[in-house]
């Protein structure tokens, strides 16, 4: 009985998180209600494919950036540390970077800041279309294990709160 | 996996009520169209000169490395020079010392034209950020048709 009780308590608490994960995004930017986010497959700059099937179970944050974007650069160092300390726990992370970029300064950013994560070039901006038509950076999302985007966060990352949620659903370290 | 499905489910609230930046769905909506968060207006004065007044929204910044001009359909005109004018020091922690225009600035567009020459398209590209948000835009194009006198 009290296993049924903390069942439909889980329950109510994840449809109240669809309801508020629901009112963060903004109308201008919010995907057709009817259109189901797709997984799309990502290429790195190195030419590695990581499709949807190596993403399964794990918990994945997608990070839109650009090399001009100093608010992104800014917070690649906590991205990196995020990456390194819960990378064991389920945790991916992939940065993206936009049409706009260069090719060579991703690359030099990338060696420069030794970035341990998967980097991908949106070469023809698909990938920040089919994110709900990202245009600002940073823009952050976090995928579940099921697949499912379960946030949406325009501008720099709250790092506290970021570690806070992953302690409480990332795997034990 | 199991674990870190079940442990989602039971937690998925902190992260509902707990956005991972100070950005909520009110603040998104802040997020202004490129154009409206840096407005762009040419004039032409006189035979030789361009006046581009570049305008941020309050709490924008563009970065002065980033404003640019070039032309098309220019048969008989170049840029000579472009003058812009000082901005505001920001010390970046990635890009180092840099200026940035947090107020409307007019850019001189010195040209160098034959007499007959007459039409001309300006192209623009500037970038820039709002400071409140903490985002950055991509870059934005235009285009302006003028006719010299």
């Amino acid at each position: 009985m009290g296993r049924h009780r903390g069942l439909w308590r889980g329950l109510r608490w994840a449809l109240l998180a669809l309801a508020l994960v629901a009112s963060w995004h903004a109308p201008a930017q919010a995907a057709p209600a009817q259109a189901a986010p797709k997984s799309p497959t990502f290429i790195t700059l190195d030419g590695k494919k990581i499709g949807p099937g190596e993403l399964r179970g794990k918990l994945v944050l997608v990070n839109f950036w650009a090399t001009s974007c100093g608010v992104c650069l800014q917070e690649m160092p906590d991205l990196i540390a995020t990456y390194r300390r819960y990378r064991s726990r389920g945790l991916e992370v992939i940065a993206v970077a936009m049409d706009y970029d260069e090719p060579a300064l991703i690359r030099a950013y990338m060696a420069k800041h030794r970035l341990p994560f998967p980097v991908v070039f949106d070469r023809d901006g698909a990938l920040a279309k089919e994110y709900e038509g990202v245009r600002a950076t940073p823009t952050t999302f976090l995928i579940d294990p099921s697949g499912k985007r379960i946030s949406k966060t325009v501008g720099i990352i709250d790092f506290d709160k970021l570690r806070a949620f992953l302690e409480s659903a990332a795997a034990p370290g | 996996m199991t674990h870190i499905m079940s442990k989602l489910t039971m937690h998925a609230f902190l992260l509902a009520v707990l956005p991972l930046a100070a950005t909520s769905a009110a603040m998104a909506a802040e997020l202004l169209p490129p154009d409206q968060a840096f407005k762009l207006k040419v004039s032409v004065r006189g035979p030789n000169t361009l006046i581009a007044e570049l305008s941020p929204a309050p709490q924008h910044y563009l970065y002065k490395s980033k404003v640019s001009f070039a032309l098309k359909n220019a048969n008989g005109v170049t840029i000579r020079q472009v003058q812009l004018p000082a901005g505001d020091a920001k010390n970046d922690p990635n890009f180092g010392p840099m200026e940035v225009y947090r107020k409307p600035i007019q850019a001189e567009i010195a040209l160098d034209r034959t007499p007959k020459a007459k039409t001309l398209t300006l192209l623009a590209r500037y970038q820039g950020c709002n400071e409140k948000l903490g985002v950055c835009y991509p870059p934005i194009d235009k285009s302006v048709d003028l006719v010299l006198p």
